[in-house]
């Protein structure tokens, strides 16, 4: 017999427990391929997107002006036909002749930009163009907000000038476009309102376009470019690098659905373990008598091997096609996070991946159980009891290490880093172990309850505390399910109430910056007479960090290289300037965690350096210690401080703060402009911003109020994706309890059986069965909330640094919703078992 | 009579076909008689078992015990005969496997409510000479020692009828004749009614009167 016919054969002997364990893995594989297939679909969009989004191959941005002389000397180095275009961003204040006003995102453009892609104008569609004119456009929004129309004014700056157009789409939109919408206008009209020299920062562009280059030739560029312009404050980016800047929310947004997906892996990897258990279990006989026949141990084990791994193939094949239908559900989610509509595809790499990662899930999930097909003796066919003879001894317990190992490396590929994915593999460890050590005791103090000696109570007991396994992968399934599912609106609740709590009188209300020195006095005075204090004002210096213990920073080589996410960052926040502050005393909320705050004013005559205070988590980041010499760059002029105190800042404060605080009598007298923050109260809001923004028409302020609101907005859609990934958790968690009461209807024909045959009423039998399920699933829901309340605990309590806050209505109706599914699952799988007569156990 | 039959007859449909297992069958049985069923394999014997203990219903014709006739019993009587008033005991045994040898002898006396249930079924174990296996699981006990158990919860809680379907069908011949052995001891201690269905003729010589069946029908 041909091996393929042996297969078959064996297949269709036992389909029951082949479709059990195709769907269980397919299930948990869907949620894994649908996120990879979302990540594809987001690096596919961006790839073909991302010239128009930078509108150009490559930038070299600054926040100060580019100097000619740099310029010359990267163009020099450039083939005869590129070209190159200024653009200039910042933030300003504008208001319409109505006194209303809101803060808007200036993009000054000039030249041929952009040289891919075109802003789309309402009237005059791709053809518009604003060079040479003194008009500007805008998003639709800031007529909206403002009451504008166009054709009406807009006061920016100095100037008013004419809004010729609406944009209709603008290829470069970014999620922070959607804080604060963008005007366009060309670079010398922005030169004409004056703007340039009262911001604090304005993002100094040149953009270029160098015909047919490849994406290697243009990383070259890149890295000549980055040699010739040594500076740390200048950027250079392909629009490769920008698309995936833009993408960066919906890539984080992927990445944490991506854990969701795991975890639903993991419940359905515990499921398919459960079921090649029982599964080996109740075939016992039919391998003693292949064993008997003569086949050896290692023909038998490779010969099931092979099966499978066919088998984790057909469960990716199934995953795949349900992926599709979850995939664009995800993509409608997740283009919340990303200002360009997300395209849907998936691509063969990704499905030969799935099949492999099917395969090899199935071969090493089984394997550990497969392997003991080697203590199995055929002499068992001669005794009378049979148990399959499992020997958890060292080895045995070792070769689960392959499916670990596995599941561990795609949390650290799905995490892209090690320490989130790290976090994650051995926060679900840890709760599987939880479950397992004391679901299982909870269940013995359950079962002390005598009182009620009902008989169904007590059989319902006595049968899962006597199925251990079972038991226990039941309480794992659902409990793992449950604290997914209700993890979330904790976390959630915790942040919104830290918002919405009595604290929020604190918040404040606007929070001004660019106010220019000479402008503090009049402010405030002018404030004053609205009888509005000032919260908190705070110089602000602008500064570059030059060398940590004399030893220079590097400039951030350019890399193709996969990196993690923490990599990532800290390559580029090296490269970037810093705000400065300096005084001499902590806020509320902040708290100083080593070393002492500054010792009065700094001593120009003193040896000593200047005191320096940094946030921990910044200079962890940095890789900055106590102690640790830094040596500042602000406005031309070397300065040096020394680290002698690591602070830390409660956020939700939403004070003004800075990460890098120096001790008052240093930076006094270097240029600055100064943040302000003000309460108002909620009618006069918008007069007060108003009047500011009149008398203080270079003066930026951010209704910190919306950006609470617009927070609260992300987190409650990032809340409805993840809730779906959950319910596919719970969904995988239900499939394992429903493979669990199939695979036992075996033994529950033969319990049920006789007890009918002793004279049970149906009443009581039914009873018990349901008790079983009703106890499993409340046991394991309690554990799953109370694990979702101890995490967020720790979310609150070492992350967000907040008093935890819960919420019981999901608990409440996760544990109603499960219980009436755990019920429908146990009745739908006995329903058949009680139909059949009791006269069937004696024919057995 | 505590257990008669009026033309008991028992077929099964098989697609198309009907299979008539049992045709016609007149059989009394007195109160503390001992009657042993032969015949051999494809009888009937198994089936005329089950529709005396209550477990299927008749296609035709009637049961009565103590003159009450089953076919006119509610679901709950039935299901009470079941629990007072039988005890069965089966080939294979079958105990459930979770239960220790205690808990499934005990499983009777729960069934009918009794308080003591656990008591009682001690004791009677250590009647089977079981008392040292109490707390073990049916697969920690050889063939011999599940049938004791079985034996005792047939037992346990004085039913008037016994029924055995070849009790010793898995057993060795030696651990067969000390169970038979035991069985017909109790029966004789506990003057129950005792149907045994068997192949083996000396052992249905045993009995004070023997039935054997041919194709569906008495000879
Ligand atoms: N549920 C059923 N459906 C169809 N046919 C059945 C069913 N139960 C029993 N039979 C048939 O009824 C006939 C009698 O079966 P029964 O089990 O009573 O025989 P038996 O005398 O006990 O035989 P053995 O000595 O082998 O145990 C057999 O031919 C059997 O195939
Ligand atoms: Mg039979």
């Amino acid at each position: 017999m041909s091996l393929f016919s042996f297969l078959k054969k064996d297949i269709i002997g036992k389909l029951s427990f082949v479709r059990l364990f195709i769907l269980n893995l397919a299930l948990g594989l869907t949620s894994l391929i649908a996120i990879e297939g979302l990540g594809g679909s987001i690096r596919n969009t961006i790839s073909q997107r991302s010239k128009a989004i930078l509108g150009a191959d490559l930038t070299v941005s600054a926040r100060r002006p580019i100097s000619e002389s740099e310029l010359q000397k990267v163009v020099e180095t450039l083939p005869e036909n590129a070209k190159y275009a200024h653009v200039k961003e910042l933030y300003s204040m504008v208001r319409g002749e109505k006194p209303n006003s809101r803060m808007v995102q200036i993009k000054a453009i000039s030249g041929d930009f952009p040289f891919y892609g075109t802003i789309k104008t309402e009237k005059n569609g791709e053809a518009a163009t604003i060079k040479n004119k003194q008009i500007i456009w805008a998003y639709p929004e800031i007529l909206f907000q403002l009451g504008l129309e166009v054709n009406n004014k807009l006061k920016v700056g100095d100037m008013w000038l004419d809004i010729a157009d609406v944009v209709n789409d603008d290829p470069s939109a970014a999620i922070s476009t959607q804080m604060a919408p963008r005007i366009f206008m060309s670079i010398d009209t922005l030169k004409k309102t004056g703007l340039i020299k009262q911001r604090s920062i304005v993002r100094h562009k040149i953009h270029f376009h160098i015909p047919n280059t490849t994406e290697d030739e243009l990383e070259t560029i890149k890295d000549q470019f980055n040699i010739l312009l040594p500076d740390p404050d200048i950027r250079i980016s392909t629009h490769k690098d920008s698309g995936e800047q833009t993408a960066r929310l919906a890539n984080y947004f992927n990445d944490f659905l991506g854990l969701t997906a795991l975890s639903a892996l993991f419940l359905s990897i515990i499921g398919a373990c459960y079921l090649i258990r029982s599964f080996l279990a109740s075939k016992i006989h039919d391998l003693a008598i292949f064993l008997s026949l003569g086949l050896s141990h290692t023909k038998i084990l490779r010969f099931y091997l092979i099966e499978v791994a066919l088998l984790g193939v057909v469960s990716a094949l199934i995953a795949t096609i349900l992926s599709w239908v979850l995939i664009p559900l995800l993509i409608n989610l997740t283009n919340e996070f990303s200002p360009f509509p997300l395209e849907f595809s998936i691509t063969y790499g990704t499905i030969a991946l799935a099949l492999a990662a099917g395969a090899l899930t199935s071969v090493f999930l089984c394997y550990p159980f497969l392997s003991q097909i080697k203590f199995l003796n055929p002499n068992i066919l001669l005794k009378e009891k049979s148990e399959f003879p499992f020997q958890w001894k060292l080895k045995q317990v070792l070769s689960f290490i392959p499916i670990l190992v596995m599941f561990f490396i795609l949390c650290l590929i799905q995490a892209k880093s090690l320490k989130t994915g790290g976090l994650f593999f051995g926060l679900l460890f840890l709760s599987s172990v939880l479950l397992i050590f004391f679901g299982f005791p909870t269940l013995k103090i359950f079962s002390q309850f005598k009182s009620s000696s009902a008989l169904s109570w007590k059989w319902a007991v006595r049968f899962l505390l006597r199925h251990k396994i079972s038991t226990t992968t039941s309480l794992m399934a659902i409990g793992l399910g449950v604290l997914l599912i209700n993890f979330i609106p904790q976390v959630k609740t915790t942040l919104t109430t830290e918002f919405e709590s009595p604290n929020k009188s604190k918040v404040p209300s606007f929070f001004l910056f660019d106010i220019q020195s000479d402008q503090m006095q009049p402010l405030e005075s002018f404030l004053e007479k609205k009888d509005i204090p000032i919260n908190i004002a705070a110089p602000m210096i602008r500064a570059k960090l030059i060398s940590v213990n004399d030893i220079a920073f590097e400039k951030g080589k350019s890399s193709n290289e996969a990196m993690t996410r923490e990599e990532e960052r800290e390559r580029r926040m090296r490269n970037r300037g810093f705000n400065l502050s300096f005084r001499g005393e902590l806020l509320n909320g902040e708290e100083i965690l080593k070393g002492r705050f500054f010792k009065g004013t700094w001593d120009e005559a003193s040896s000593k350096l200047p005191e320096i205070s940094i946030v921990e988590s910044f200079a962890k980041r940095l890789d900055i210690k106590m102690n640790d010499k830094l040596k500042f760059l602000i406005q031309g002029l070397e300065i040096e401080g020394v680290v002698t105190s690591f602070r830390k800042v409660k956020w939700n404060t939403f004070n003004p703060n800075f990460f890098i605080l120096f001790q008052p009598g240093v930076l006094e007298f270097a240029p600055k402009t100064h943040l302000a923050t003000i309460k108002v109260n909620k009618q006069s809001r918008n007069m007060v911003q108003n009047e500011i923004v009149n008398t203080f028409p270079n003066v930026s302020i951010i209704d910190v109020t919306r950006l609470i609101e617009k927070i609260a907005y992300y987190i409650d859609q990032m809340g409805d994706a993840l809730r779906w990934m959950a319910a596919l958790c719970i969904l995988c968690g239900l499939f394992v309890i429903f493979s669990i009461s199939y695979f036992q209807s075996n033994k529950n024909i033969n319990q049920i059986g006789l007890y009918k045959a002793l004279g049970a009423n149906n009443q009581t039998i039914r009873s018990s069965f349901s008790l079983q399920t009703l106890l499993v699933t409340i046991i394991a829901s309690l554990f799953g909330i109370l694990l979702s309340f101890l995490l967020n605990f720790c979310f609150a309590y070492f992350i967000f640094d907040s008093i935890p806050q819960f919420e019981w209505e999901t608990p409440l109706v996760t544990l109603v919703i499960l219980i009436i599914l755990t019920q429908a699952i146990s009745f739908f799988t006995l329903r058949k078992l009680f139909k059949i007569s009791p006269r069937t156990l004696i024919n057995s | 009579m505590i257990l008669q039959t009026t033309n008991l007859s028992m077929s099964y449909q098989q697609g198309e076909n009907s299979l008539q297992v049992l045709n016609d069958i007149q059989i009394q049985f007195s109160e503390g008689e001992t009657v042993s069923i032969t015949g051999t394999s494809g009888s009937g014997k198994t089936t005329l078992l089950s529709l005396l203990a209550g477990l299927e219903s008749p296609t035709s014709g009637d049961i009565k015990f103590q003159d009450k006739s089953l076919a006119s019993m509610s679901l709950e009587e039935i299901t009470k005969y079941r629990a007072k008033d039988i005890g069965i005991i089966f080939q294979q045994f079958h105990l459930l496997p979770h239960l220790t040898a205690l808990e499934n002898a005990a499983l009777p006396l729960e069934i009918n409510g009794d308080p003591n249930a656990e008591e009682k079924a001690k004791e009677f174990l250590t009647h089977v000479k079981l008392d040292h296996r109490m707390h073990h699981f049916p697969n920690q006990l050889s063939g011999g020692e599940c049938q004791r158990v079985a034996i005792a919860r047939a037992f346990v809680h004085s039913p008037k009828l016994i029924f055995a379907d070849e009790p010793t069908g898995n057993l060795d011949q030696g651990t067969s004749n000390s169970i038979m052995e035991l069985l017909f001891n109790l029966i004789d201690q506990y003057k129950m009614t005792f149907i045994l269905i068997t192949h083996d003729l000396e052992l249905a010589a045993r009995c004070e009167r023997t039935i054997h069946l041919k194709a569906g029908k008495v000879q």
